[in-house]
């Protein structure tokens, strides 16, 4: 198995969950909503739970990438499963989320 | 306070400075080689510009209301394939499906977009139901779709169509391409839609504000999914276009597209903070990247430099319109 052969393979999925890490970290890091909202949102009843629930999940996400990503080379089924139940369990808390801390 | 003419001719210059530079750089080339302003290159250029033109409307409708879409790319490869799979001749060696006949291009055309505009609803209900970041849920469906389209083709290239499908790129109509005038219609269209109807206008209300929009009785919800589901079928009549236009596809088709259109997008002026942007404001901007594009090829400036130039173009468009952003506030 080549380099060559990983990236072409897997190429879209390894990227998404380095944007995804990176993304995911940086709103930890900085606890800003704005990073994830835009600018012009209206107010939160709590900015910094949100933006670090917000990076928990794409952190989440990220790592549910990662597994796509090996998933792709063993069985592309298990892949897509895989990735519709993260998107769907990333949908569901981030609706809880907001309804916690957001508007 | 009242601005003076020197102040506002370097607004001027600041807000329009990339379009300005990329005008000097067209003609420039222009001048300097034998064969630019001419009307095959011209027509050449309008052809590449017709499946852009598409999937930058359908993008610049999501930025209008404050999102994003970065599942364009993956969609349009999604409804490349779709269309390819469908289209293929009997005698094809290497056909997809060796016992189905070829359906109609339109039925399929139609079919492509239908299908694209069911992932589309789901992206928007995730943005609208789930307040998902439309970012992330873009960025979700991208897999997802890349995903499906690997199940679908089997990660296959396609190829060998039917000449009908391929006069869809080939063939003209008033000495103008077919493609040319898909893009047209499909621009006419969004133009009424953004300027005519309700929905177009509920567009830039959330755009500029979701909740004073929906405080004022606005359905943010419903029009948000409506957005999603008709930008995706964009994405997939994009795909279809790329298709008949290349003559092969693959799943990676359309790689990188939505990176460009929603660039494109905002060299035009459309806002990326939402509630500003026009029809003309994509076609500009696509004009603008793909005449930097032909202009930097024959210029002889080497492929892996253009994605260069390309990425300081996005940089600085997108830098200019933030600044516009703050400057308003």
């Amino acid at each position: 198995m080549t380099w060559e052969y990983i990236l072409n393979q897997a190429g879209i999925p390894l990227l998404l969950f380095a944007i995804c890490m990176v993304y995911g970290i940086y709103l930890l890091i900085v606890q800003r909503a704005d990073g994830i909202r835009g600018k012009n949102k209206g107010p939160l009843k709590d900015e910094k739970r949100y933006a670090m629930a917000g990076g928990g999940l794409i952190l989440f996400f990220g790592i549910g990438t990662l597994v796509m990503t090996i998933l792709l080379f063993v069985n592309v089924y298990a892949a897509v499963a895989e990735i519709i139940s993260c998107t769907l369990i990333m949908g569901v808390l981030w609706k809880k989320v907001n309804e916690k801390y957001g508007a | 306070m009242v601005k003076t003419n020197q102040q506002k001719m370097k607004d001027f210059l600041i807000n329009n400075g990339v379009i300005i530079v990329m005008f000097v750089l067209v003609i420039y080339t222009g001048i300097t080689s034998n064969n630019f302003f001419t009307t095959g290159n011209l027509m050449n250029i309008l052809m590449n510009m017709s499946p852009r033109l598409v999937i930058a409307l359908g993008i610049a409708g999501c930025v209008i209301t404050g999102g994003c879409d970065l599942s364009a790319g993956r969609m349009i490869g999604f409804g490349a394939c779709i269309a390819g799979t469908l289209l293929q001749r009997m005698d094809y060696s290497g056909k997809f499906f060796p016992d189905m006949e070829p359906m109609n291009v339109f039925l399929v055309a139609l079919i492509v977009m239908l299908i694209c505009s069911a992932f589309g609803a789901i992206t928007g209900f995730f943005i609208a139901y789930l307040s998902v970041p439309p970012f992330i849920s873009t960025l979700a469906m991208m897999e997802i779709i890349y995903g499906i389209n690997m199940i679908y083709t089997n990660a296959t290239p396609l190829g060998g169509y039917v000449k009908e499908y391929t006069n869809v790129a080939g063939g003209k109509f008033l000495g103008i391409n077919y493609l040319i005038w898909i893009a047209l219609i499909v621009a006419a269209i969004t133009w009424f839609i953004f300027n005519m109807t309700r929905h177009g206008k509920y567009m830039y209300a959330i755009g500029g504000n979701a909740q004073a929009a929906e405080v004022a009785g606005v359905p943010v919800k419903k029009n948000l999914i409506l957005v999603y589901m008709k930008a995706a079928a964009m994405y997939g009549l994009a795909g279809f276009m790329l298709g008949a236009k290349s003559g092969g596809v693959s799943v990676m088709t359309g790689y990188g597209y939505e990176m460009e259109a929603i660039a494109a997008c905002t060299i035009g002026g459309v806002s990326v903070t939402g509630g500003r942007g026009k029809v003309s404001s994509a076609f500009i901007g696509v004009a603008v990247f793909e005449l930097l594009k032909v202009a930097l090829q024959y210029l002889g400036v080497d492929a892996n430099a253009q994605f260069i130039a390309i990425g300081v173009v996005i940089y600085v468009a997108i830098s200019l319109d933030i600044r516009k952003y703050v400057a308003k506030k």
